[in-house]
């Protein structure tokens, strides 16, 4: 099994034998990756085809590594290539993981991921009775219908104030006028936390509110893939409610 | 039309379009909001009007005030239409070092972003004042800031190529592509002691501009410390390029632009038309930024994408009328 980039390597980190890894991408182990801790000692490989080629594998991950010439290529020569898909709920999430679990001929693991997943989410039902809450980025990001952050929200027992569709730059005036009773915040922990600073991030209105209203922060870790991970958001996010 | 009647009107312009800055913007607020926002400090309307539009139309009419002035020093200086800080690669310098800030994570660091823009604008600003100081002919100057735009804009090709995430890319391109949405008065201030320092020595090279529209043998002959004065415009537009860049990103064609609008309806020297090109950059940035607000967009249109789309046939039809002018 070769991954291509850091949210294939989750899915391949968590579903395949570690003997049978021969690449797993440069990001495999960063402080953002998800089982960094699993990917140590692996070994990790440029995406590019002779790279690929030359670990030999049968079956290549990718969500968005690669391009469409390397794919091409790599099946020309007879490797599986398989692709998993931008998530907008906890459906899309057990596809990604059952598709991949196939490709892996890993279906059992993939099962049990899921059934995992799914008792995280049993548990974390209804945990927030409906606070009416905001997702927040440092770079002034947010999220609303339509998107695995707003599915991670309602599963908390959430309500997601924003309204448009997807991810969208976060308004500084509608902020000012109408503010968020809670902000969920996401990705704070990360080295993008940082590099988000100079941009909406740093604004006096933006920090304020994350000052005084934010009750959950989120790791870019459990956001960035469409993967299990996000089950254990929500679970993070309930406990929050717990704690209040 | 007379240099000071043209002042008058554009700076009565930057004062309008100051006012329609805290007027107009993403959320139409009543007049009972506005009402709420001059009498209650602290209440959201008082934070949408004075937290949000004022420092952000301050920045769009400063920013745009101080690349006019740049472009028409750099214009008088080089004695060529087409010349401005873009083109000599300070903004491509200054955007070089804000991308390898973000890429290498160093904005933690309050302020670190817009210290490694000014700091590599000043840098390629050095490199110009020495090749100004060496070489009096424009054309060189122009060639060597050619090449110096051409490297530098592979440089930050590289920052792309190697950046870590798909996320700090897109942070680089988002900066790059220049906006003044969401600056706080820290972003403004920050860079107000840099666009002062270039603003005194764009006032001081004022001079020199002048003798050389005399050719660069009378004004050798004049008894001005040419040199130093040369030296002082490539200076001061350093400075103000790399400050507004700084706090807006790169924001292209608004110094190539405003000199050019101001000549078109007066006459007057290089060092004439400075003040008139701070005054048409800001009203340039100005009116660009508010129609950014209110373009009704899912994503607030970025400023430099729209000066370019509006600067790049203006730039064309410059080119256009000196060929014409060149053939006699």
């Amino acid at each position: 099994m070769l991954s291509l980039d850091q949210c294939a390597d989750q899915f391949v980190l968590a579903l395949s034998p570690r003997e049978a890894i021969v690449g797993l991408s440069t990001r495999a182990d960063d402080a953002d990756s998800r089982l960094r801790g699993v990917a140590v000692g692996l070994p990790k490989r440029r995406v590019d085809l002779e790279s690929a080629l030359a670990a030999r594998p049968q079956v290549v991950v990718r969500y968005w590594g690669g391009d469409p010439r390397l794919i091409n290529a790599l099946e020309t020569r007879g490797v599986r290539v398989v692709t998993v898909t931008e998530a907008r709920n906890f459906s899309d999430v057990r596809a990604n993981v059952r598709l991949v679990a196939a490709a892996l001929d890993r279906r059992a693991t993939g099962e049990l991921l899921i059934n995992r997943m799914d008792q995280r989410l049993i548990r974390a039902a209804g945990a927030w009775g409906g606070t009416r809450a905001l997702y927040l980025t440092p770079g002034g990001a947010t999220a609303g219908p339509g998107t695995l952050v707003d599915a991670i929200l309602r599963a908390a027992g959430m309500t997601n104030v924003e309204t448009r569709r997807g991810y969208q730059t976060v308004s500084l005036e509608q902020m000012a006028l109408a503010r968020p009773p809670a902000l969920v915040l996401g990705f704070f922990d990360t080295f993008q936390a940082g590099g988000d600073s100079w941009g909406i991030g740093g604004h006096r209105i933006l920090r304020t509110a994350v000052r005084e209203r934010a009750v959950a922060s989120l790791p870019g870790s459990m956001l960035g893939c469409p993967d299990a991970s996000s089950a254990e958001a929500v679970e993070r996010l309930a406990a929050k409610a717990v704690h209040r | 039309m007379r240099s000071l009647t043209l002042n008058l009107l554009l700076a009565i312009g930057v004062v309008a379009l100051g006012l329609a800055g805290l007027l107009l913007g993403e959320t139409r607020l009543t007049f009972d909001q506005f009402s709420e926002a001059l009498s209650n400090p602290g209440s959201g309307p008082y934070q949408v009007v004075f937290d949000i539009r004022l420092p952000r139309t301050v920045a769009a009419l400063v920013v745009g005030a101080a690349l006019g002035l740049a472009g028409a020093v750099m214009q008088g200086l080089l004695r060529n239409p087409l010349a401005d800080p873009g083109v000599l690669g300070v903004s491509g310098g200054a955007g070089l070092g804000a991308a390898l800030a973000i890429s290498l994570g160093l904005a933690i660091f309050p302020g670190a972003i817009e210290l490694a823009a000014l700091g590599a604008a000043l840098a390629v600003g050095l490199v110009l004042t020495w090749l100004a100081a060496r070489f009096r002919e424009p054309e060189i100057l122009i060639l060597f800031g050619v090449a110096l735009s051409a490297f530098l804009g592979a440089m930050t090709s590289l920052v792309f190529n190697f950046s870590p995430s798909p996320v700090a890319l897109s942070e680089v391109f988002s900066w790059l592509l220049g906006s003044v949405a969401n600056r706080d008065w820290d972003d403004i201030t920050r860079q107000l002691p840099a666009m002062g320092a270039g603003v005194v020595l764009c006032a001081y090279a004022a001079r020199g501009l002048v003798m050389l529209t005399l050719g660069e043998e009378a004004a050798s002959m004049s008894g001005l410390p040419m040199t130093r004065l040369r030296a002082a415009a490539v200076a001061g537009a350093s400075l103000l390029t790399g400050a507004s860049v700084a706090m807006a990103g790169i924001v292209g064609f608004v110094g190539l632009a405003a000199p050019h609008l101001v000549r078109a309806v007066t006459w007057g020297g290089p060092g004439r038309i400075l003040l008139p090109s701070a005054l048409a950059g800001a009203v340039l940035l100005g009116g660009a930024d508010i129609a950014a607000r209110i373009i009704p967009t899912d994503n607030e249109l970025k400023l430099g994408v729209m000066t370019a789309l509006v600067g790049a046939p203006l730039f064309a039809l410059i080119a256009w009328r000196a060929a014409r002018n060149w053939r006699g």
